[in-house]
């Protein structure tokens, strides 16, 4: 029978890395994801692996790149400005395409901001952040079970496409406490990808990890780097629907506040309202398959922990802006059932003003 | 005899060579190479195989042989 | 005086550098390569570049690289030696990538002793952007971001990386030129130690090599020599500093 742990999502996303090879971990303590640092600085030793708790999120994050380099499965964590320290690092894992894995476990604000959860590294997080075109693979967990998966499963998911895996946790998932099966240990050897740096004798084709600029014609590996993006787009987009396809008003929501949007749904039907969800798993590739289920769609509503609505500019985008598209922003505060089902019984009832554009 | 050998193709025209040959064995050729570099020559006779010339030079022109 | 052995390109040099005419960096760069020849630890090396014209060893040297951002080879070299004990870390860093830049990440390598290996190439400025003001810019000096010259009042005093690192607990401390075969030889020796000093588990070792600009000096090669031996090697403590 499988282990359950009742465990802190935080201390799950690090176990989940752990159990799916993850065997170097460097970071910087920041509220609210230093659980992963501490969890890690406990559980390396017993594995084997190395915890290295850098001087900083920018020293964190190029250690990563180099034990990503020499073959290693390697993790780093953050939050809020510590997250920001670490774009320029991420811009060279993805231009090295080095498959490393970050965690950031979103908390409200900005600049240094507050401790709290937040939903407002969304632009940051899937549009970029560091100077050049990419995405990151990005996962949304909104449960302690997929911080777990998302962790344990975040390495081949980032080695399939040699392209960086971020998981975008918040502080409420980060740090609420629920009970979650504990995945087996995955074997995994540091030699056996032909990419990575080992020492190479005379003779034999050295190897360089570096950023693309230097070493391959530009424009070819721009077409690779397309193609590769495009082929993650048409495979990758991860997604869960609930009561979509007659829905009239369609919520779309990712991490915690899709729990709450979920317990929306359900109790607007009870009363008769037709609200479904989409709920992204992936943010990036963003799941626009998804919409093709919507068969009677009246509007789509973003329900998201920011003042501005960014998660909303994407739907619009991804839907080809075919539906009047509202936000629930509610900044540092988890959204309510009832809010969101008032807010849809306003948009039947035609009351819904003009959505804001920042 | 030949002492030294040269490719003075890999020649940019330091003459950090010259100016380190304590016996004066190293001058400037009439040689332009495939860089515009006027490269240098060795006088092959007064040459001792110090080594000098492989020291200092930064482009791999030199082989005491 | 003639010497018994040839004197050849060793293997590791696959073929002709990119640098300026009379540049430090490409004399280090075999300097490096014959040591890591005659150590025989060519296939055990990964060496992590710099950014800046240091990072050009990569294209004349059969060698695996790993390239971080400017400045980071602290970190990097940290997490490589920790994944991989058995190879020999080392970067070859620019001034301004060591100490300016990436200062925090090389004293923290240091104050942590890891067992990695720094040869800091010093050639007071910022070589591939055009010989802009770096810490070890002396003062005085002349650079393209300091037209005037360097003067404590408005940009403040140069760096040395011995004052700063002299009462560490490293285990190798040098500073070396290369403006004669006499002082290559040094060189070669400080080099080979640090690395010895790393195959023997010590700790951290960190050779800076004064190398000449001639480009961004605009000086000539020779110039650029005399100059080193005649403004910055006086002005500079020389030799092995720490040595444990």
């Amino acid at each position: 029978m499988a282990e359950i742990l009742l465990i802190k999502g935080n201390e799950a996303l690090a176990e989940g890395a752990i159990r799916g090879g993850c065997r170097f971990y460097a970071g910087y303590p920041i509220t609210p994801q230093s659980e992963i640092l501490e969890w890690m600085g406990k559980r390396q030793a017993e594995v084997g692996g190395v915890f290295v708790q850098g001087e900083s999120e920018i020293a964190s994050v190029n250690m990563v790149y180099a034990a990503r380099a020499l073959g290693v499965r390697s993790l780093t964590s953050s939050s809020g400005p510590g997250f920001t320290l670490k774009q320029e690092g991420i811009a060279y894992w993805v231009s090295a395409e080095i498959p490393g894995v970050i965690a950031c476990v979103q908390r409200y604000g900005i600049g240094d901001g507050f401790i709290g959860a937040g939903q407002d590294n969304y632009w940051q997080a899937i549009k970029g952040g560091g100077n050049g075109d990419y995405h990151l693979i990005t996962l949304a967990p909104n449960s302690v079970q997929e911080n777990m998966d998302m962790a344990y499963e975040s390495f081949e998911l980032a080695e399939k496409w040699r392209h960086p895996v971020l998981i975008l946790s918040d502080a409420t998932i980060g740090q609420m406490i629920e009970p979650c099966e504990v995945r087996p240990y995955k074997e995994y050897d540091k030699d056996q990808l032909d990419w990575a740096v080992k020492g190479t004798p005379i003779g034999q084709p050295n190897k360089i990890v570096s950023d693309v600029t230097y070493i391959e014609p530009i424009d070819e590996w721009n077409e690779y780097y397309l193609n590769k993006c495009r082929k993650i787009i048409e495979t990758e987009q991860r997604w869960e629907s609930i009561h979509v396809n007659d829905a009239e008003i369609c919520l779309l929501a990712y991490g915690i506040s899709s729990r709450i949007a979920e317990g929306a749904v359900r109790k607007a039907r009870e009363e008769g309202i037709k609200l479904g969800l989409i709920r992204p798993i992936t943010l990036w590739p963003f799941p626009k398959k998804a919409f093709s289920e919507l068969k009677n769609c009246k509007a789509l509503v973003t329900v998201e922990m920011n003042m501005m609505g960014q998660f909303r500019e994407d739907v619009i985008l991804y839907s080809g802006n075919k539906y009047p598209t509202y936000a629930i922003t509610t900044a540092y505060k988890v959204p309510k059932i009832d809010d969101i089902i008032a807010f849809a019984k306003k948009i039947i009832a035609g009351e819904i003003e003009p959505e804001e554009v920042f | 005899m030949e002492k030294v050998k040269l490719n003075v193709e890999r020649c940019k025209g330091c003459y950090l060579c010259i100016e380190n040959c304590k016996i004066g064995a190293i001058t400037m050729s009439s040689y332009t190479n495939r860089n515009g570099v006027v490269t240098i020559q060795v006088d092959q006779n007064k040459c001792v195989q110090c080594g000098n010339c492989y020291t200092m030079c930064p482009d791999l022109v030199f082989e005491i042989l | 005086m003639a010497r018994k052995t040839a004197k050849k390109a060793p293997v590791i040099m696959k073929c002709e550098n990119m640098f300026c005419a009379g540049c430090g960096h490409s004399i280090f760069d075999r300097i490096l390569g014959e040591v890591l020849t005659e150590m025989n630890i060519i296939q055990d090396t990964i060496i992590c570049s710099d950014i800046g014209c240091n990072h050009q060893f990569q294209y004349s040297m059969a060698v695996d690289v790993v390239m971080p951002p400017h400045g980071k080879m602290g970190a990097a070299l940290t997490a490589m030696k920790r994944v991989r004990p058995n190879k020999y870390c080392l970067t070859i860093a620019g001034d301004g990538g060591a100490y300016a830049i990436g200062l925090g990440e090389t004293m923290s390598a240091a104050t942590r002793d890891e067992n990695v290996t720094f040869f800091v190439m010093n050639n007071t400025c910022y070589g591939m952007t055009g010989g802009q003001l770096a810490p070890t810019t002396q003062i005085g000096q002349w650079s393209s971001s300091t037209p005037r010259g360097r003067s404590i009042e408005e940009h403040g005093r140069d760096f040395d990386v011995v004052k700063v690192m002299k009462n560490l607990d490293i285990a190798y401390l040098a500073r070396t030129t290369i403006t004669s075969p006499s002082e290559i030889d040094k060189t070669k020796k400080a080099v080979r130690k640090a690395l010895e000093k790393q195959r023997d588990g010590k700790g951290f070792s960190l050779v800076e090599v004064l190398v000449p600009c001639p480009t961004n000096w605009g000086m000539s090669p020779v110039k650029a020599m005399e100059h080193i031996k005649n403004e910055l090697v006086p002005r500079y403590e020389m030799g092995e500093i720490i040595d444990k």
